[in-house]
């Protein structure tokens, strides 16, 4: 079985996510499935999809060059910086990845973990917990590497590794950031708070939760060392081979599109989110 | 867990007959389950247009955003509010008040298409 491995760069948030749900598409209607590796130019602070943007300082995110961007795909904010970014795109029923939701976040999550051994990093699987004290989405924090998420490699008890799914079109679309470094200040900074000691609160219960590879590997690998490992771990995990190619002309042409048209507005998923160009 | 007098789709949805043209929709045990805890559901309009295999709406839980498909085709003419403030009600009670959108059919004979409960669970590898 071979897959398609792609390295797009480093682009603006809305792009990315353009690019990500081009691919969707196309694995939709037969396209291969496909691995990508993607940086972020400027840094961005990603929501949820349904995420309330007035958790955001939208003015602090603009003096600060970060670009802010809504995912396709659930949970909190992300602030993606200095990151190796991963999307795995492939029909529901591969019969390489179970269709469970739970069995397929266990199923990629073991292969970023093989990849990541390869390096010499140790790393668990944490599942997420599910909220015992629902209503809806209440006392959340805003920062999705502060909250519950579904399945997370944790290194040396801190999450390293959040991943966060869609599925569309009998599709399943898998993207998750894999921090090198961590910027706790700029993110928290990019979030609002009632006051300054919340805020200063919130930062330090991150940063004694949450660590970048580099940190817990003790030396920093370049992007392109990283992203090869986590596709050879995929690869050997899932059974399959990867081969380099490229964005075609059509998915390239639908990503401007969708980044433009759809990406570029904090409110797209308010109107009609369950419509897309062509 | 899968009611006998309810219809299902392999996408995890059910579907329940009502008077007339109506179909009354919603998703599976099984998918709340997978789902798991479900913190938004973005619902559709009444008089909304559907076909049989489209999006009528969509689910984010904790661990996944994921389309619900319209079981049949038809017009939306109620939908279930509800789920606006309470998206836990899928979990709590998926046949119940957990309910999504009621249809009114095209043509009632689609439903005689779908699976039964001993078909689905077969799907589901719970037979």
């Amino acid at each position: 079985m071979e897959w398609r491995l792609l390295y797009t760069g480093a682009h603006p948030g809305a792009l990315n996510m353009g690019i990500d749900e081009a691919i969707l598409h196309s694995v939709a209607s037969g396209g291969p499935p496909t691995l990508r590796f993607y940086g972020w130019n400027p840094h961005a602070l990603s929501l949820g999809c349904f995420q309330d943007a007035a958790e955001v300082d939208l003015d602090a995110c603009r003096r600060l060059g970060v670009d802010v961007v809504r995912r396709p795909t659930g949970g909190r904010a992300v602030l993606h910086g200095v990151e190796v970014t991963y999307s795995l795109v492939l029909p529901e029923a591969s019969g390489i990845v179970p269709q469970g939701i739970t069995e397929s976040y266990r199923a990629i999550s073991r292969g970023l973990a093989r990849g990541l051994a390869s390096l010499g990093l140790e790393t668990r699987l944490a599942e997420g917990r599910q909220r015992t004290d629902a209503p809806g989405r209440r006392g959340l924090s805003a920062a999705c590497f502060d909250a519950p998420s579904w399945y997370e490699l944790t290194a040396g008890g801190k999450k390293l590794v959040g991943s966060a799914q869609v599925r569309r079109f009998g599709v399943l679309l898998q993207h998750g950031s894999i921090p090198l470094a961590l910027d706790a200040g700029a993110l928290f900074a990019c979030l609002k708070f009632p006051d300054e000691a919340a805020r200063a609160r919130a930062k330090a219960a991150f940063a004694a939760k949450a660590t970048s590879l580099w940190e817990a590997l003790g030396r920093e690998v370049p992007f392109h060392e990283v992203a090869a490992a986590v596709a050879g771990g995929i690869g050997e995990e899932l059974g399959v081979e990867f081969r380099e190619g490229a964005l075609t002309e059509r998915e390239e042409k639908t990503a401007e599109e969708l980044a433009r048209e759809k990406y570029a507005r904090l409110d797209w998923h308010r109107r009609s989110g369950r419509t897309y160009p062509a | 867990m899968y009611p006998e007098e309810l219809k299902y789709t392999k996408e995890h949805e059910w579907l329940r007959l009502e008077d007339g043209r109506l179909a009354r929709v919603g998703v599976t045990h099984y998918a709340q389950h997978q789902l798991g805890d479900v913190v938004f559901v973005e619902l559709p309009a009444a008089g909304d247009a559907v076909s049989a295999g489209q999006s009528i709406a969509v689910v984010e839980s904790v661990k996944s955003v994921s389309d619900i498909y319209a079981p049949v085709s038809g017009r939306i003419v109620e939908v279930n509010s509800a789920l606006e403030d309470q998206p836990e009600l899928i979990n709590e009670d998926p046949y119940g008040r957990g309910w999504i959108a009621v249809i009114e059919m095209d043509d009632p004979g689609q439903a005689d298409g779908l699976l039964t409960a001993a078909e689905y669970k077969a799907h589901i590898g719970e037979a």
